[in-house]
């Protein structure tokens, strides 16, 4: 039996930045959370979030959680994914349909953070 | 006579098959919640009336669900986050007991404020 | 002495029309009895056509590794009356394609062992008057991971594995973590080149199902969260 052939398709980063991010979104959410329903409290109406939605620290820290949740949510559905489906053409649908959800939510939940404004 | 197909399912198992069973949810809301926030480009009367559509007491209750989702989710994740950094890989059981009794004392506890906060008039 | 019955996974591949059937016998069974004692009793008094891998019967060899009642072990360090209950199941090692009833081919085994290069790897001639010496202190990081008997219990029991055939696998893992461990060792990235991969360490869910079955109670994933580790840490220079 021969050895297998050494390769090095790696791993070690996405791996690294699964594990990163989830401590991130578990910091994040819990802030979210606290200034939602304890800062804010009460029914959550446009009259009562959209001041400190349009200010550009909170616009930050929300496209920030939508990047990293977005890719931390997205890799996880590639690694259950990726455990169960071993068809090469359906791999690459898969991934090509992760990508253009990734893409197309990314970039959408971003630019409703980047234009929103508050006339006040 | 039948073949049997079972594996015993041992804790880290049941802890695996949940914590991906809780991730595909999470995606699902992650996706629902970035079209329901994306109303606020239309305005006022745009995101409140998506807001409206979610103040049912159905959606409520979905709401304290999702939460106790969430939270399995953190809580089992840190654990592997911290089996993965070699903390407590010999007493996985306990670390997984202990995650398990966080993670239902922080959903109780929660979820009691919100239930409580539903019957205010504030939320409709 | 009880009566017990065991219900036994059967396959024939010259009667592959018959395809996995599961075969029940009844057996007076002593106390003190394992599973192997029982396969054995079966075999040579009531039929001989029932097929296993058996060598030592005393937990060294690694050959009688099989499932029992749901769960992977040496059907020799299986006491029958430990088990619990009457009635007792027992298949092949899952996840490997099976050769005749019991017995599975090792080949992916071996394959994913091959993978980590499981041998000392070396650059400098040992000293000529003696072996390569190593301090008391270096030993002792080699406890629970040289112990291995190779059965495939963990691997077998892998979901992991179960969803990828090419998965090196938990065995292989505790064998490569083994050398990188190993002070004597002169290039523990050749042991880790492989595991840097989709079918190496990143493929482990921290599922516990290896740890679990070991019949020599070793903790693979320990051995996993290092490699990783140390992978992580090659990676970031």
């Amino acid at each position: 039996m021969k050895f297998r052939e050494t390769t090095t398709s790696g791993g070690a980063l996405p791996w690294l930045l699964q594990r990163i991010s989830g401590v991130y979104l578990a910091v994040i959410l819990l802030i979210h959370v606290i200034n939602l329903h304890v800062l804010i409290g009460g029914e959550l109406t446009y009259a009562a979030i959209a001041e400190r939605v349009a200010t550009p620290l909170w616009k930050t820290i929300n496209i920030s959680f939508l990047i990293v949740a977005l890719f931390h949510g997205l890799y996880g559905l590639w690694i259950v994914l990726d455990d169960y489906i071993h068809k090469g053409w359906m791999r690459i649908l898969i991934y090509g349909g992760i990508a253009a959800i990734a893409l197309m939510f990314g970039i959408y939940g971003t630019l409703t953070m980047i234009t929103f404004q508050y006339g006040g | 006579m039948r073949v049997i197909k079972h594996y015993r399912i041992h804790t880290g198992t049941f802890a695996w098959i949940l914590h991906r069973l809780s991730g595909l949810g999470l995606i699902f809301y992650l996706l629902v919640h970035i079209w329901v926030i994306s109303h606020l480009s239309g305005g006022e009367g745009s995101f409140d009336g998506i807001m409206n559509f979610f103040a049912n007491p159905f959606a409520r209750l979905l709401e304290v669900g999702l939460v106790g989702v969430i939270l399995y989710h953190l809580f089992n994740g840190l654990r592997i986050t911290l089996v993965d950094m070699g903390v407590m890989v010999e007493k996985q059981k306990t670390l997984y007991a202990a995650a398990v009794v966080v993670w239902l004392a922080s959903w109780i506890a929660v979820g009691a404020v919100m239930i409580s906060r539903m019957g205010s008039p504030l939320h409709g | 002495m009880a009566k017990f019955k065991f219900r036994i996974n059967r396959f024939d591949p010259d009667r592959k029309d018959r395809g996995h059937y599961m075969q029940e016998y009844e057996l007076e069974v002593p106390k003190g009895y394992t599973v192997l004692d029982c396969l054995n009793d079966i075999k040579w008094k009531i039929d001989g056509t029932l097929t296993y891998r058996r060598s030592c019967r005393s937990g060294i060899c690694g050959s009688c590794a099989m499932t029992i009642n749901g769960v992977n072990n040496l059907a020799c360090e299986s006491q029958v009356y430990a088990l619990g209950g009457d009635t007792i199941n027992v298949e092949p090692l899952r996840g490997y394609p099976v050769i005749k009833d019991l017995v599975i081919s090792l080949d992916p085994l071996v394959k994913g062992l091959l993978a980590v290069k499981p041998f000392m790897i070396t650059r400098t001639p040992p000293p000529s008057d003696q072996e390569r010496l190593q301090s008391p202190e270096d030993r002792d990081k080699l406890e629970g991971l040289y112990e291995c008997i190779l059965c495939g219990s963990c691997t077998s029991s892998c979901p992991s594995f179960w969803a990828d055939k090419e998965y090196i696998g938990p065995h292989a893992f505790l064998k490569a973590y083994r050398f990188v461990a190993d002070s004597r060792d002169e290039s523990p990235r050749e042991h880790l080149a492989a595991l840097d991969d989709k079918h190496g360490v990143w493929r482990c869910h921290t599922i516990f199902n290896c740890v679990e079955a070991c019949p020599k109670s070793l903790n693979p994933t320990k051995a996993i969260s290092e490699l990783k580790k140390e992978i992580v840490r090659q990676k970031l220079g």
